[in-house]
């Protein structure tokens, strides 16, 4: 009855919804599930400040959300190579026109001083310390203050993206002193130890670890085209653009740098009923990741299609099933296979995604059809092959289950299913999964945890299977870290204990590899390897689910995070 | 009250402040993510381009000793005799797990030789065959059972007699060590003393001199965030609470009044209903309501910290109001209305009635204070509720309340604000309940008298 009348009502308000007015002014308006918490730039908090940082500061290079091909942004073009033994060398000329908020010009010192801030002792730097660990040092040309040369250990393709993809932030706000000015980069790394024990060091890092760094709104103000007007902690960040950026006056290459709103309003709205009910009354022009039945039902009903388009562009996001090879029960592929058997994808895509997601062999996107090994038939859900897979691997059926001897022990095939706690889409597939399990005697335990219990379960390799997500992007396919066997040992990335010497040369091989089509055919004996070996079971990229009001114009969305180009966005008033 | 007794009580509440405080930041300390720096390892999202192990490793000792992590926990620990013994041989990080199993199962001299041996093995032997073995002797030390324990000592002999078989050295030391047993005195927990270098003394201090640490997040001082977040808080609450309040007086005299009105059984079945609406019905109808009204999302963007008046003033704290009122009148109008019916019902209200006195006035002057006296328990436990969070109303508003603040902190791993936000709870739930008692020993005279 309570049920009858709160829905019956609920439909009443949501129909006089739909035709109350919109918010009338030209700010762009986006919701963001979360706020961004801290807008420090080591420290910052998630994925949505990450997404304001880049309306305000710039990186050397960027990827085009059109057609995710890497474009020069502050640099004046793409970077010269250069390659010997052991080191690549990556030379960047910064464009000219490129100027701080104060007017003065953008300089390999800057370059020099965030890569600096990225490896300094005494700060949250950890996680850029690991990713751009790689870069070994930067030469600055003597003659020209706006070129210079970033060495990097090693070489692979994708470093032509990551050698210029941190932002530039700079260096006469967040080091007045010129603490790091003093220091080269090479010694910051050698003498990380000792110089955490310097007084100078250490007041630099009181200096940045401070709460006026991450909230201040009015100090942060980097090259990017806007500028914060204010920020209301857990409600709403707001940007104008820039009246005068430096990036208007340049002439040549301009693809990227583009800026067309004049103010853009993100409204943080953590509940997904009530950014819903702000979408329909249209207080919001855009909100992505909508739950699925709303966004189909919002699809059907013309109320809402003549004020809002509607997206599903695909994602990047592989959502997967791990199993543990270094497991005895897991350890031979045969049994690892057997269990690949019982996930049965179309329907999960069917019941769970609404058939919003893209099925897939492999860990390339089967949108890159240069590199997706489309002949390869996928493994298909089949509880008798399974059984048949079972026997073959040693395992005896009996009234209980399945058992087989190894070392003098009687295993039992029972196993435990780990997936994150409140994730409504690994809940039910992890049902499904057990239901077909059963089906066949096998035994599943289900656990939900919360995901850094899942980190440390992983990290320590004591699991038997669990779900997770994979963030991959089109633009690298080093995979070195998380399949290579030498990552494998507790610590490593390479959480399943996946690889043979013959994939591990394989992947060696990928990560060198700059000629496409070798690169594809390298690409399509590692998907072929990777479904023999079965430590991952792949079942879908997902879409996402964007509504875009129609007063926009020129709407880009895109695969890459975080799914739209707001910059190219203009709103009709 | 005496002396002693009160100074007991004092005692007594700062026993339980010290020991609760305590057990939620030594928990907090042993939850994995503490130990592992921000954004490292996030269980959802493997990003390709991630370092190798011994970078990653590298990195996260470093972050140990620079937030002093890597120090004890607590003043002393226990530890297996033999594993202490293993301790001291400093072995490489990848052998110290199987080290340690051969040292309390066989003995640390056999062990240390086998070590040396497998140290010196290692600089030749191909890398694979390194890895094999390195893999055999993980699962050895990992294994519980003594038959699983045995076939894997044999296995590792069979391994190591065809791998090493022109210097049989490695495999000789192998059989000696797995001929050998441990004194069984490797078995006995020893107490280590780790003195005041340890992680809750560091921050037990800290907390004796008021300061509560700072947020991991953005560096504000936890005070600060639980002093901002209150403010929502207490906003909130004031707007809930005053308005239920009054309309609940109102509302239960007047049912007592009328007891046999129409508009008395129609509102009072209005309440049940309104009672058993889920929270977050209410709250989006409300919601609902104020965009139909042609109400904006866009609050006006403030510089610098605002008053509480100010704070009360803009739509989504008046909202949330609205909400709690909601929320809570039914409960305290119908608890207040059956308090004060049992009231009327009683003697005493019937011979104020004989000495001429009207219903009403019976009533407001005889039976209210009587009446109020239960209510008094229910409205502490909601001014509890109200301060520590109404999360649904939070988060349908985007209101930074001490409720959400919680949330947030623990999704972010800000375990300072989290056992921050857990002592000031506390001390106040204690406040209030302590205040509760001492009104009840002002407002009921019998009390006084007992004492």
């Amino acid at each position: 009855m309570t049920r009858t009348c709160a829905k019956s009502l609920s439909l009443l308000f949501i129909w006089l919804l739909s035709c109350s007015s919109p918010s009338p002014d030209s700010a762009v308006r986006v919701r963001l599930a979360q706020d961004p918490e801290s807008l420090h730039p080591l420290s910052y908090g998630n994925a949505n400040a990450l997404q304001i940082f880049n309306l305000v500061y710039q990186s050397l290079l960027t990827v085009d959300l059109k057609d995710n091909s890497v474009q020069p942004l502050l640099a004046a073009g793409l970077p010269q190579v250069r390659r010997d033994d052991s080191l690549a060398y990556f030379t960047y000329t910064i464009r000219p026109e490129a100027r701080w908020d104060n007017g003065s010009p953008i300089t390999a010192a800057d370059v020099a001083f965030s890569l600096k801030l990225l490896h300094s002792p005494l700060l949250d730097n950890e996680r850029w310390r690991a990713q751009y660990h790689f870069i070994k040092d930067i030469q600055v040309n003597k003659e020209n203050p706006t070129s210079f040369t970033i060495v990097c250990s090693g070489y692979t393709p994708e470093m032509k993206l990551m050698s210029g993809d941190f932002f530039v932030f700079p260096a006469y706000q967040f080091d007045p002193k010129g603490t790091l000015a003093a220091v080269s980069y090479s010694l910051i790394r050698q003498k990380f130890d000792s110089l955490s024990q310097t007084s100078t060091f250490k007041e630099f890092a009181a200096f940045l670890n401070n709460p006026s760094i991450a909230t201040d709104t009015a100090t942060i103000k980097g090259s990017g085209p806007y500028q914060f007007i204010s920020w209301n902690a857990g409600q709403a960040v707001m940007l104008d653009r820039k009246k005068t950026w430096w990036a208007d006056k340049v002439a040549t290459n301009k693809k990227t740098l583009i800026a067309n709103p004049s103010r853009i309003v993100f409204q943080i709205i953590p509940d997904n009923a009530a950014a819903v009910l702000a979408l329909k009354a249209r207080q919001v022009d855009l909100m992505d990741n909508l739950p699925l039945v709303t966004f189909q039902e919002m699809k059907k009903d013309p109320a809402y299609t003549q004020h809002f388009n509607f997206y599903s562009p695909l994602s990047y996001d592989l959502v997967y099933m791990g199993m543990n090879g270094t497991n005895p029960l897991l350890k031979d592929k045969v049994t690892r296979q057997a269990l690949a058997h019982l996930v049965n994808v179309p329907q999960v895509i069917k019941t769970i995604q609404g058939g919003l997601a893209t099925p897939t062999v492999g860990l390339i996107h089967p949108k890159e059809k240069e590199f997706y090994h489309g002949s390869l038939p996928p493994f298909g859900f089949d509880p008798e092959k399974a059984k048949t897979l079972l026997k073959q691997a040693g395992w005896q059926e009996s009234s209980s289950g399945w058992e087989r001897n190894a070392n003098g022990r009687t295993q039992r095939l029972e196993l435990e299913l780990l997936h994150r706690a409140g994730n409504s889409e690994f809940e039910s597939f992890a049902l499904l999964f057990q239901q077909n399990a059963k089906a066949i005697k096998i035994p599943v335990t289900l656990r939900a945890l919360e995901s850094s219990q899942i980190s440390e379960r992983l990290k320590a390799r004591n699991y038997d299977l669990f779900l997770r997500t994979l963030v991959s992007t089109p633009l690298s396919y080093n995979l070195v870290p998380i399949l290579h066997t030498s990552n494998a040992a507790e610590g490593g990335s390479n959480i399943t204990g996946f690889g043979t010497p013959n994939t591990d040369q394989l992947l060696e091989k990928i990560a060198q590899e700059e000629r496409t089509q070798e690169k594809a055919a390298l690409l399509k004996q590692l998907q072929e390897k990777m479904q023999e070996e079965s430590n991952f079971v792949f079942l879908y990229f997902m879409q996402n689910k964007l509504a875009i009001s129609k007063q926009i114009d020129s709407v880009v969305v895109s695969s890459l995070k975080p799914g739209y180009d707001l910059l190219r966005f203009t709103k009709r008033k | 009250m005496t002396l002693p007794q009160v100074s007991l009580r004092v005692l007594k509440f700062f026993f339980t402040l010290w020991f609760t405080v305590s057990c939620v930041f030594l928990v907090s300390r042993l939850l994995p993510s503490v130990n592992n720096p921000r954004g490292l390892a996030d269980a959802d999202s493997t990003v390709y381009g991630t370092s190798n192990q011994n970078t990653l490793q590298k990195i996260t000792s470093d972050y140990l000793t620079r937030t002093g992590y890597n120090r004890p926990l607590f003043y002393f620990s226990f530890q297996l005799k033999g594993l202490e013994t293993a301790e001291n041989i400093k072995p490489m990080a990848e052998a110290t797990r199987w080290l340690s199993a051969a040292v309390l199962r066989h003995g640390v001299v056999p062990s240390q030789a086998f070590y040396k041996e497998w140290q010196n093995w290692k600089k030749t032997a191909p890398p694979e065959k390194v890895n094999q073995l390195q893999e055999h002797l993980q699962r050895w030390a990992g294994a519980e059972l003594n038959e699983e324990i045995s076939s894997l000592k044999k296995m590792i002999s069979r391994f190591l007699q065809t791998t090493s078989s022109d210097e049989n050295s490695l495999s000789k030391t192998w059989g000696k060590l797995i001929s050998q047993n441990a004194p069984l005195s490797y078995h006995l927990p020893l107490l280590r003393w780790h003195g005041k270098d340890n992680v809750y003394h560091a921050w037990l201090s800290g907390l004796l001199q008021g300061d509560l640490g700072t947020s991991t997040v953005d560096y504000k001082p936890v005070y600060q965030k639980i002093g901002s977040a209150l403010h929502v808080s207490v906003g909130l609450g004031l707007l809930g609470l005053l308005p239920a309040l009054l309309a609940s007086y109102l509302l239960g005299f007047a049912f007592t009044l009328h007891p046999t009105s129409v508009y008395t059984s129609v509102l009072r079945h209005f309440l049940y209903f309104l009672d058993s609406v889920p929270g977050f019905m209410i709250t989006l109808v409300v919601f609902g309501i104020y965009f139909l009204a042609g109400g904006s999302l866009l609050v006006p963007f403030s510089s610098g910290e605002p008053d509480l008046l100010q704070t009360m003033g803009t739509p989504p704290v008046l909202l949330g109001g609205l909400c709690i009122a909601f929320f809570i009148i039914p409960h305290l109008t119908l608890q207040f209305y059956h308090s004060l019916q049992t009231q009327s019902r009683s003697l005493y209200t019937r011979t104020a009635m004989a000495k001429g006195l009207s219903y009403r006035r019976s009533l407001r002057v005889h039976a209210l204070p009587n009446a109020l006296v239960p209510i008094l328990t229910l409205l502490s436990e909601v001014v509890i509720g109200l301060v520590s969070g109404v999360l649904i109303v939070e988060i349908t508003f985007s209101l930074q309340g001490i409720g959400s603040l919680l949330v947030k902190s623990i999704l972010s791993n800000d375990y300072p604000v989290v056992v921050g936000i857990t002592l000031f709870l506390l001390v106040f739930r204690l406040a209030v309940t302590t205040f509760t008692d001492f009104l009840y020993l002002v407002l009921d005279p019998r009390n006084q008298s007992n004492t």
